[in-house]
């Protein structure tokens, strides 16, 4: 048995080549610029925000110590980071089975899977705002020491936070039940914290300085940070044979619910049905469904802070983003989603045509489900009703074959089964590229209508377009199909090559 | 019922497949046979139209794969598992091929009847997905699709590999009996000389993408293929 500390860098090694050698590193050269730039801003943002905590805190809270009130609202931010991290951070995507069978303690390897997931950006970026500050404020308001026990708590608490946000990730995916729980605790716990005068967040925020004053207290926070990493380590121990078991115990049944669809629908049916089957049990087509859903309650604080009368125009994109969310978003990767039996559904015995009148016929329902969950809106104000149908109209009579179209520029293989919120897998430039004429071009039409008419023409405007691409959906779906012919080999070529 | 005109697949340079001229016609049983590499899996993509021909074209039933779909009624095949859905389970997949060919629940029945003993009834009952299926299993489903809603052309990429011994004995039986009763046109490769010396009336022999024999099964045939792969 070589031991861990010799492992753990040939480890590191094959992580950094699967990175590296992974194809949406190499090959999308241009999105990781773009996300290069975003980060650099980020970071000079983060600096800043540090340097001049002090001065906002002052301004917030005037008769309060600036240390003591930013301690206090640390714990909002280690609550919206957990919930954050629950939702966002990759689990570790070391594939550990190429390593159980050599001579390597599997206790090795838990370790390393603990460890590289405290190499996480979460872990980093809160740094950047926290020495600054500690420089500025912490140390000359109090001590050295003062500041330094300070620091280091935090920087304990937010990786005990991480360990317990991979623990409950972990537990997630076995007891999905979880997310309530905490979705309802947390609710809890802020409506607590607000309705009786902050005692919990200012209690925090004593706690919190109570110990940077007695460096020996520091012994909790570490003791919290132990605790939550053992508690990881103890349950992938406990699971680590469990997800194999598993896999093997699943089970499906055959519905009725399927066959019938296919009855109705005929060929498009059985393409729907096996679709949507597709996306109910993979794990990364699902987490983009339940993102979409979370996002249609962006309309709550879009619909309060805006009424409708500061422009049809800005509310038109917000309708035409709420009514194809599910739509775009999936449709960011179609057929790259099925690319793992692309080459069954080449050869299977149905038309390329038969095969885009199913996707054509999904994203309408997907995009009437959205409608119908937004309609509740209307209670803020009728017209959203009237602007989310001409919306509806636009997604459905264009947009769908918009997404369609631009489908056939997905050469990437995916892995569907990989759930994480961050994963660009497959993702190419194009999606960022073209996707903002898709809800531009409406929101320009609008606008030139509104000012050689008028507004309400505008939006009727809007409607009629889609609608026409709703009558000649036939031709669409021609035009589709014979753009996806004329890629095809290189489509195969792409997902085959991964 | 097949011709290959010209055809040539090169990949950046190197050409893995060249065969000027050939002819399958309509109940002939096609052998493939070349170690790895030989080009037996690019001839049956360049057939299914899953590979673009760098020069040539496949023609099946007088109009070009590349230009028509009208083959992929006719055609049933199973190359690897890109052909399997590996989240749906075995009677899923069963029932979604089923659907495209029009088939019901009772079709079905009378379908996995016909199969005489290649698969139990278990497996079309299975509920597991099929990614969780043994590698025999798995290749048996795709097998068994390739034969669903009566194809005329049969293309099968060593479907004998991972079975086991009773499944590739009543693999042969089944093969020869759709070949001979139902005048299906069947392809297949192995890189078992005597599955497809048993199966095949006529026999490929491949090497770096090109035909270096092409003949009739006879009783010499083994023979002759262990001398040439002895060498």
């Amino acid at each position: 048995m070589i031991p861990f500390i010799q492992l753990f860098p040939r480890l590191v090694n094959h992580q950094w080549k699967e990175m590296i050698r992974s194809s949406s590193w190499q090959k999308s050269i241009l999105i990781n610029i773009m996300l290069g730039i975003f980060l650099v801003y980020l970071l000079i943002n983060l600096i800043l925000l540090g340097l001049f905590l002090g001065k906002i805190m002052d301004s917030v809270f005037p008769d309060a110590d600036p240390v003591t009130a930013f301690s206090g609202i640390l714990l909002y931010y280690f609550i919206a980071d957990f919930i954050f991290r629950f939702l966002m951070q990759p689990s570790p995507a070391l594939s550990v089975m190429p390593y159980l069978h050599l001579p390597v303690r599997k206790n090795s390897i838990f370790h390393f899977l603990l460890v590289k997931s405290g190499f996480s950006l979460f872990n980093f970026f809160p740094l950047i705002v926290l020495i600054p500050f500690t420089l500025r404020e912490v140390i000359p308001g109090y001590s050295p020491t003062t500041g330094i026990t300070w620091l280091i708590a935090v920087i304990l608490l937010i990786f005990a936070n991480n360990y317990l946000a991979f623990f409950f990730r972990k537990l997630f995916s076995v007891k999905p039940s979880v997310f309530i729980i905490i979705a309802a605790v947390t609710a809890l716990l802020f409506w607590f914290d607000f309705s009786q005068s902050r005692i919990i967040s200012l209690g925090f925020g004593n706690w919190l300085m109570a110990i940077a004053i007695n460096p020996v207290w520091v012994v909790v926070p570490a003791i919290l940070f132990i605790l939550s990493y053992s508690l990881s380590w103890f349950f992938l121990y406990r699971q680590r044979y469990l997800e194999m078991e598993e896999k093997q115990s699943r089970q499906y049944k055959s519905s009725a619910g399927s066959r019938y669809i296919s009855e109705i629908f005929g060929v498009s049916g059985a393409l729907m049905s096996l679709e949507i089957k597709m996306i109910l049990r993979n794990n990364r087509p699902k987490t983009y469904l339940v993102l979409s859903m979370m996002f249609m309650f962006y309309g709550f604080l879009i619909y309060t802070k805006h009424p409708v009368e500061s422009g049809y125009g800005m509310m038109l994109f917000i309708g035409l983003l709420l009514t194809g969310i599910m739509m775009i978003q999936y449709g960011q990767l179609v057929l790259s989603w099925e690319s793992s039996y692309f080459d069954r559904l080449c050869t299977a015995n149905f038309t390329t045509r038969d095969f885009f009148i199913a996707k054509f016929r999904l994203f309408f329902f997907f995009n009437t489900v959205t409608f119908l969950i937004t309609m509740p809106y209307a209670l803020y104000d009728y017209r959203i009703l009237l602007l989310n149908f001409a919306a509806w109209l636009f997604n459905c009579g264009i947009n769908i074959f918009v997404i369609l179209f631009l489908g056939s520029f997905n050469t990437k293989r995916v892995d569907m089964s990989k759930g994480s919120f961050f994963n660009y897998e497959g993702v190419t430039a194009v999606h960022f590229i073209l996707s903002i004429p898709a809800l531009g071009f409406p929101v320009l039409i609008y606008w030139l209508v509104s000012i050689i008419v008028n507004p309400d023409a505008g939006i009727v405007a809007v409607g009629l377009i889609g609608l026409a691409g709703l009558i000649f959906h036939r031709q669409l779906i021609d035009i589709v199909a014979r753009q996806f012919l004329a890629r095809k080999q290189i489509i195969l070529h792409g997902f085959r090559n991964g | 019922m097949i011709k290959v005109k010209g055809l040539k697949k090169q990949y950046a340079g190197t050409t893995a497949l060249h065969i000027p001229e050939m002819e399958i016609v309509a109940g002939e049983s096609f052998g493939l046979i070349g170690n790895n590499g030989a080009g037996k899996t690019t001839f049956f993509r360049l057939i299914l139209d899953l590979l673009a021909a760098t020069e040539g074209e496949v023609i099946s039933k007088n109009v070009q794969v590349s230009q028509s779909e009208e083959w992929k009624k006719y055609t049933g095949s199973y190359l690897d598992e890109g052909f399997l859905i590996e989240y749906l389970s075995p009677a899923e997949y069963f029932n979604f091929i089923g659907s495209l060919h029009g088939m019901n629940l009772e079709d079905l029945t009378g379908f996995y009847h016909q199969l005489d003993g290649f698969a139990s009834e278990e497996l079309y009952q299975n509920r597991k997905p099929i990614r969780a299926l043994s590698k025999g299993n798995k290749s048996k489903v795709g097998i068994i699709a390739a034969l669903m809603g009566n194809p005329e052309i049969v293309v099968l990429d060593e479907p004998f590999a991972h079975l086991d011994p009773s499944s590739q004995i009543s693999l042969k039986r089944l093969l020869k009996r759709v070949n001979t009763e139902k005048n299906v046109t069947l392809l297949v490769s192995s890189h078992d000389l005597t599955h497809v010396t048993e199966v095949c009336n006529r026999i490929v022999l491949l090497e770096s993408g090109l035909i270096i024999r092409d003949f009739a099964t006879t009783h010499d045939t083994m023979r002759e293929l262990e001398a040439y792969f002895t060498h």
